[in-house]
C-alpha cells in the first residue's frame, strides 16, 4: 500500500494533542486529508480501500471511537458524492478542498451553536451542566458576554473529573459556580432551572452519546420537569441506532461482568476505575431540544438532517 | 336511458337476493308473500345455474377472452337499473328487479352464448342455462366496474396529502381525546378497508364520475353535500329496524348527470349487517374491458388467502401487470400512456374487489400508474412495454426483494448473544432476519407469540425449526464457567438470561404478560407505516408492542418503505379489513383445535373454490350475514350436485331432492362440529374478526428499512425525500 509511509494515527494523535480545542470528528477528517493528499492510488477503487482501511484503523486505534467514526463517516459519504468524477485525482483534489473547508468550519459551528443556545439562557437562571464541554464553554462564555448573569452547578463527572477543569474556567469567567458530587443529582435538581450536557455523538433516533452520567441526569430532569438541552455540532451526527446501553459499539460485554477476580484481595479502586463504562447513551425522549449549529432541534430533527445528508 | 347515466345504484343483486332468500325462511319480520318467494326461487335457482357455469370455468383458464358488451346484455343491465330505479326499493322489488334481469338475459340467452368466454360455450345444454350464465358474467363485469369508484377513490385519497380519514362519530372520540382534529373531509367505509372519497377526482377524470359511493356508518353532517353521491344500499330490513327514513340528497355528477343520494344514519360498529358493504351500480365506460387471465388468476389467489402477506400480493399483482402489460395493444385512436392507464384501472378493479388492496401494494400500483403516465406518446408500443416491464422488474427487486435482504443483514446485527427474541404471528422478514442472525453465529433464544383465529405462527415456528433454531446442541456449548458464558451477557436491559441459547417458544397472546418479562427484544413486521409514525399490521400486534413498552423492551419493526403511506389513520376503526367471520368458531369441546372454517371444514371448504370471489368468505360479507351461511351451503352443494348430474347429461332440475339432503347434512355437520355454528340466526349475536390494528409510533423503538433505521418520527422525512424516487 502506498500510504504506508504515513502513520494516520499518529497524525491523528498529534493533531488532537496539538490543539486542545479540535474535536475529534475534526482531527479525524484533518487526518484524512492529509493522507490523501499523500498517497497516489490509480484507481478508484484503490483509493476508496486506502481511505477505508485508514477509517479502521482510526477507529481501532483510539477509544473514543463514536465521536471519532462520525468524521470518518462524513469523509466516506463525501468520497461517495465525488466518486462521480473523471479521474481520481480529480476526486482527490475536491476531497482535499471539502475536507479542509470542514477543517476551518469546525470552529465556526461552535460559534453558531452558541448563538442558537445562548437565547434559553437567561437573567438569574441556575443551569446544570454535566463532565467539561468545549461547546458549553462557547455557549456560556457568549451568555457573559451578553452581561446576562446566571449561577452554574457542574457535576464533579467521574472518573476523569472533568467538571473540576470546567469549574476552574468558569471561575475565571466570573460565574459563580459548584461542584457537586455525581452521586448528589437528585438532591440538587429541584433548584436547577435547565441542564446543558455536550455530546460525544448523536444517534439516528435523536438520542445522545455522551460522557457517563448523562443518561441518569436526564431521566432525573425528565422527573423533574426541568428542560434537558444537549449541545452538539452536526458533525457528531453519527449512523447509529443503538437500543439499549449495550447496543453501542465502545460496549465490552468484559464490564461490570462479575467477572472472577484473580487473587485474594481486590484493590477495588483501581478496579472501579478499569471495569467501568465511559459512555452511556440518553434516549431521545429524554431530551428536550439539541442546540446544533444548523438551528436548535428536536430529537426527531436530527434523523431528519441525518437521512438528507446520507440520501444522496 | 344510456348506460352511464343511471342515477341510482344498483344493489349487488347476488348479494341481496341472497340475502332474500335467506330471510324468508328466518326473519319473521318479513313473512314471504307469493311474488317474493317466487322471485326469491327464480334467484336461487338462477345462481344454481351460474354455479355450473362456474364449475366449468374452474378447470379452464378463465375468461381468457371477455366479450365486448353484448346488445343483450346490455338490455339485461337497462332492465336491472330500470328495476332498482322503482321507487319502493322494498325487496320485493329488488328481488322481481333481479328476476326481470335474469329474464331479459334468459331471453337473448341463444343469441349470447357464443361471445361468453373461451370454454364456455362448449357443451353446454339448454338456452336458459346458457342466458343465465352470460347474466352473471354480465353482472361480473359489472362488479368489476364498480369498483372503479373504488379504486380511484382510494387514489384519490392518497394523492391528497394527510387526509384523515373520519366520520363524525369518530371525531367526537378525537376531540374529547384533545388529538389535533382534521376535517372530515371524506366519509369512510368503516369496514371492508374501503376508504371512500366523495371527491372523486379520478374517477370524474375517467368519465365515471357519475359512479360515487356511499356507505351506512358514516352521519350525514359529516357527509359534505358534494354531488357525486350516489346509494349503497343497506339491508332493508336493517333499516326498517332502525326506523329511520332515508335523507335523499339530489346534486349533478361532474359529468352532469344529476345523482340521487340517500344517505342512511350511522350503523353502529363491529355490524355484522351486510349494510356496510359498500354497493356500487355499473356505468356503462369501461364495461368492454376484459380482465386478463393472470390478473384473474391472481385475484382469486388473494381472495382465497393463497397469496396473503403484503409483499406477496405486491409481488404478484405486478408480476402479473407486467403479463398484462405485455398482451396490451394500444389501439390506433388513442395513445399508449392514457388508453394503459384506463385499461389498468380496470383490471386493477377486479383486483381490488377481491379483496382490499393493502397500502403496499397501492403504492406500488400508484407508481405504476406514473410510469405508464410518463411514458412519452411518441413512442412505439413495444418499446413502452419494454420499458414499463423493466421498470417493474426493478422496482420489485429494489423495493422488495433486495430491500428484504437489507432488512435481514441490518436486523441481524441488531441480535446478539443471549437475547431473547420475542415475535409474532409470522412475518416473512422477521423470519429472514432471525436466520440471517443465526447464520451470522448469534446465540439467541426466539418466543414466537400465536392468536388465533389465524394462528400462523405454528408456520413461522416451522420455519425456523426447520432452519434448525430447535437445535439445542448447535453453536452454544454449556460453558462451564457461568460467569463467562455469553448468557450472562448484561445486554439488554440484563433481560435474556436464557440458560438456554437456541430453541424456540410458542405461546399464545393470552401468555404475553408472562413471556414478556423474559424478552430482551421484539421484532415484529408492519404492513404499513403513516405518515405520523403509527403502525398498521396484523390484529394483535398493538398488544405486543403495548405489553413490550411496559416491560421496556425495545420494539424492532421491520418495514420496507415502499409500505410507508401519506395518509394517517388514528386506529383500527376508522379503516379495516374484516375477517371471516367463522374462522372465529372452534369445534366445540377442543378448545385449541382448528377454527371450523374454510380450511378444514370439507362443506366449507366447497364454497371457498368458488370461481368469483363474492362466493367466497374472504372477499364478500356475504358470509357476515346470518343467513347466508345455509343458503349458500345449499347453493353450493346443490351446484356441486348439479354439475356432476350435467356431466351425466341429466337435467339440472333433477337434482333438487340431493340438494335438501345436502343442505341438512352440512348444516348438521356443523352444529356438531361447532357450538356457535349456528350465531347468524342469533340477532344479538356478532362475530368480529377484525384483521388489523394500528399501532401509536410511541411503542416502536425503531424502524429497519432499506434505507437505514430510523425512528417513526422520521416516516414523513422518508415519505419526502425518497417522493422524487418512488
Amino acid at each position: 500500500m502506498t500510504n504506508n509511509t504515513f502513520d494516520i494515527v499518529q497524525h491523528y494523535n498529534s493533531l488532537i494533542e496539538g490543539d486542545t480545542n479540535i474535536s475529534a470528528p475534526v482531527a479525524a477528517v484533518g487526518s484524512l486529508v492529509k493522507l490523501i493528499e499523500k498517497q497516489r492510488a490509480t484507481t478508484m477503487l484503490e483509493f476508496t480501500m486506502i481511505v477505508r482501511t485508514a477509517c479502521e484503523k482510526l477507529k481501532e486505534a483510539t477509544n473514543n471511537s463514536i465521536s471519532l467514526s462520525a468524521g470518518c463517516d462524513v469523509f466516506m459519504q463525501q468520497l461517495a458524492r465525488t466518486s462521480h468524477a473523471q479521474s481520481v485525482d480529480e476526486c482527490r483534489e475536491m476531497l482535499i478542498k471539502a475536507g479542509s473547508e470542514f477543517v476551518q468550519g469546525a470552529g465556526k459551528c461552535r460559534d453558531n451553536v452558541a448563538e442558537f443556545g445562548s437565547p434559553f439562557v437567561r437573567d438569574d437562571q441556575t443551569i446544570l451542566i454535566h463532565s467539561y464541554s468545549r461547546v458549553i464553554m462557547g455557549l456560556l462564555r457568549r451568555a457573559v458576554k451578553q452581561n446576562k448573569r446566571f449561577r452554574v452547578y457542574i457535576t464533579e463527572s467521574r472518573p476523569d473529573q472533568s467538571g473540576l477543569r470546567a469549574a476552574a474556567e468558569l471561575q475565571e469567567l466570573g460565574i459563580p459556580c459548584e461542584v457537586v458530587l455525581d452521586a448528589a443529582i437528585g438532591y440538587i435538581m429541584e433548584k436547577v432551572d435547565m441542564v446543558l450536557v455536550g455530546a460525544e455523538g448523536v444517534v439516528e433516533s435523536g438520542g445522545l452519546i455522551n460522557k457517563i452520567g448523562t443518561y441518569q441526569i436526564a431521566i432525573i430532569a425528565k422527573t423533574a420537569k426541568k428542560p434537558f438541552y444537549a449541545l452538539a455540532e452536526s458533525f457528531k451526527f453519527v449512523r447509529l441506532y443503538p437500543l439499549s446501553q449495550y447496543d453501542l459499539p465502545t460496549y465490552r460485554s468484559d464490564l461490570l461482568s462479575f467477572k472472577e477476580k484473580p487473587g485474594t484481595t481486590i484493590d477495588w479502586q483501581t478496579e472501579l476505575l478499569r471495569n467501568n463504562p465511559m459512555l452511556d447513551y440518553t434516549p431521545p425522549e429524554y431530551i428536550t431540544l439539541l442546540f446544533t449549529d444548523l438551528g436548535v432541534m428536536t430529537p426527531s430533527g436530527v434523523s431528519d438532517e441525518l437521512i438528507k445528508f446520507y440520501l444522496d | 336511458m344510456s348506460d352511464n347515466k343511471s342515477t341510482i345504484s344498483v344493489p349487488d343483486i347476488p348479494q341481496a337476493g341472497g340475502a332474500t332468500a335467506g330471510d324468508s325462511k328466518e326473519n319473521p319480520h318479513t313473512a314471504p308473500q307469493t311474488a317474493d318467494s317466487a322471485a326469491a326461487k327464480k334467484e336461487k335457482e338462477e345462481r344454481r345455474r351460474l354455479k355450473e357455469a362456474e364449475l366449468k370455468l374452474k378447470g379452464i383458464d378463465i375468461g381468457s377472452k371477455k366479450p365486448q358488451m353484448t346488445k343483450a346484455e346490455r338490455r339485461a343491465l337497462q332492465e336491472k337499473q330500470r328495476a332498482a330505479k322503482q321507487p319502493k326499493q322494498g325487496k320485493q322489488q329488488q328481488s322481481s328487479g333481479v328476476g326481470a334481469g335474469v329474464g331479459a338475459s334468459v331471453g337473448s340467452g341463444a343469441g349470447v352464448g357464443a361471445s361468453v368466454g373461451a370454454g364456455v360455450g362448449a357443451g353446454t345444454g339448454a338456452g336458459s342455462s346458457s342466458g343465465g350464465r352470460d347474466s352473471r358474467d354480465q353482472r361480473q363485469e359489472a362488479n368489476g366496474q364498480q369498483h372503479v369508484a373504488t379504486a380511484h377513490g382510494k387514489d384519490a385519497k392518497i394523492n391528497m396529502d394527510n387526509r384523515v380519514v373520519l366520520d363524525d362519530k369518530r371525531m367526537h372520540l378525537y376531540l374529547h381525546l384533545d388529538l389535533p382534529q382534521h376535517p372530515p373531509t371524506s366519509a369512510s367505509a368503516l369496514f371492508y378497508g374501503y376508504p371512500l372519497d366523495n371527491n372523486d377526482t379520478a374517477a370524474a377524470e375517467h368519465g365515471t364520475g357519475d359512479v360515487g359511493l356511499f356507505v351506512a356508518g358514516i352521519k350525514n353532517a359529516a357527509f359534505p353535500p358534494g354531488p357525486q353521491v350516489v346509494v349503497g344500499m343497506p339491508k332493508e330490513d336493517y333499516v326498517a329496524a332502525e326506523a329511520k327514513e332515508p335523507v335523499t340528497v339530489k346534486g349533478v355528477s361532474p359529468s352532469g348527470v344529476p345523482v340521487v343520494a340517500k344517505l342512511r344514519d350511522a350503523i353502529p360498529p363491529f355490524s355484522s349487517e351486510p349494510g356496510h358493504r359498500t354497493i356500487v351500480k355499473p356505468t356503462g365506460n369501461l364495461l368492454g374491458i376484459s380482465i386478463h387471465p393472470r390478473i384473474k388468476e391472481v385475484g382469486l389467489r388473494m381472495a382465497a388467502m393463497e397469496i396473503a402477506s403484503s409483499n406477496a400480493r405486491t409481488i404478484a399483482a405486478l408480476n402479473a401487470f407486467i403479463d398484462f402489460i405485455n398482451d396490451y395493444n394500444t389501439p390506433s385512436d388513442t395513445v399508449l400512456n392514457r388508453n394503459l392507464t384506463w385499461h389498468l384501472s380496470a383490471q386493477l378493479n377486479f383486483l381490488v374487489y377481491q379483496r382490499p388492496m393493502c397500502i403496499g401494494m397501492g403504492n406500488a400500483i400508484r407508481w405504476l400508474k406514473n410510469e405508464i403516465a410518463k411514458t412519452s406518446a411518441s413512442i412505439q408500443d413495444g418499446e413502452a412495454k419494454i420499458k414499463l416491464t423493466s421498470a417493474i422488474h426493478d422496482y420489485i427487486k429494489e423495493r422488495i426483494t433486495a430491500a428484504g435482504d437489507v432488512i435481514a443483514e441490518a436486523g441481524a446485527q441488531k441480535i446478539q448473544d443471549g437475547d431473547v427474541v420475542l415475535t409474532y404471528g409470522a412475518s416473512s422478514t422477521v423470519q429472514r432476519l432471525l436466520i440471517a442472525a443465526r447464520d451470522m453465529g448469534r446465540r439467541f433464544r426466539v418466543v414466537v407469540i400465536d392468536s388465533r383465529p389465524e394462528n400462523d405462527g405454528r408456520k413461522l415456528v416451522r420455519e425456523l425449526v426447520e432452519a434448525g433454531f430447535s437445535d439445542l446442541s448447535s453453536g452454544a456449548a454449556p460453558s462451564d464457567t457461568p460467569y463467562d458464558s455469553p448468557t450472562h451477557d448484561i445486554r439488554s436491559s440484563g433481560r435474556g438470561r436464557s440458560t438456554v441459547n437456541n430453541g424456540i417458544t410458542y405461546a399464545p397472546i393470552t401468555a404475553l404478560s408472562f413471556i414478556m418479562r423474559e424478552a430482551s427484544k421484539v421484532f415484529l413486521g408492519a404492513e404499513a407505516f403513516f405518515a405520523n409514525g403509527s403502525m398498521l399490521s396484523r390484529s394483535g400486534t398493538a398488544i405486543v408492542a403495548l405489553a413490550a413498552r411496559s416491560y421496556h423492551v425495545p420494539v424492532i419493526v421491520s418495514c420496507e418503505t415502499y409500505k410507508f403511506s401519506e395518509r394517517i389513520q388514528l386506529d383500527a376503526v376508522v379503516n379495516n379489513e374484516l375477517g371471516f367471520p367463522d374462522t372465529l368458531m372452534y369445534k366445540a369441546g377442543i378448545p385449541d383445535a382448528e377454527p371450523v372454517g374454510p380450511q378444514s371444514d370439507p362443506a366449507l371448504s366447497e364454497m371457498e373454490y368458488s370461481a368469483y370471489a363474492r362466493d367466497r368468505y374472504s372477499a364478500h360479507p356475504r358470509w357476515n350475514n346470518r343467513s347466508a351461511l345455509a343458503n349458500s351451503s345449499a347453493i353450493e352443494s346443490s351446484t356441486t350436485s348439479a354439475a356432476s348430474a350435467l356431466k351425466k347429461g341429466k337435467s339440472a332440475r333433477s337434482v333438487a331432492p340431493v340438494e335438501t339432503t345436502r343442505e341438512t347434512k352440512t348444516l348438521k355437520h356443523l352444529n356438531t362440529q361447532c357450538s356457535l355454528s349456528n350465531w347468524r340466526s342469533d340477532r344479538s349475536l356478532r362475530l368480529v374478526n377484525i384483521t388489523q390494528d394500528v399501532t401509536p409510533p410511541e411503542f416502536v423503538s425503531v424502524i429497519i428499512t432499506e434505507v437505514g433505521m430510523i425512528p417513526t418520527t422520521s416516516i414523513p422525512v422518508v415519505l419526502r425525500e425518497y417522493k422524487n424516487q418512488i
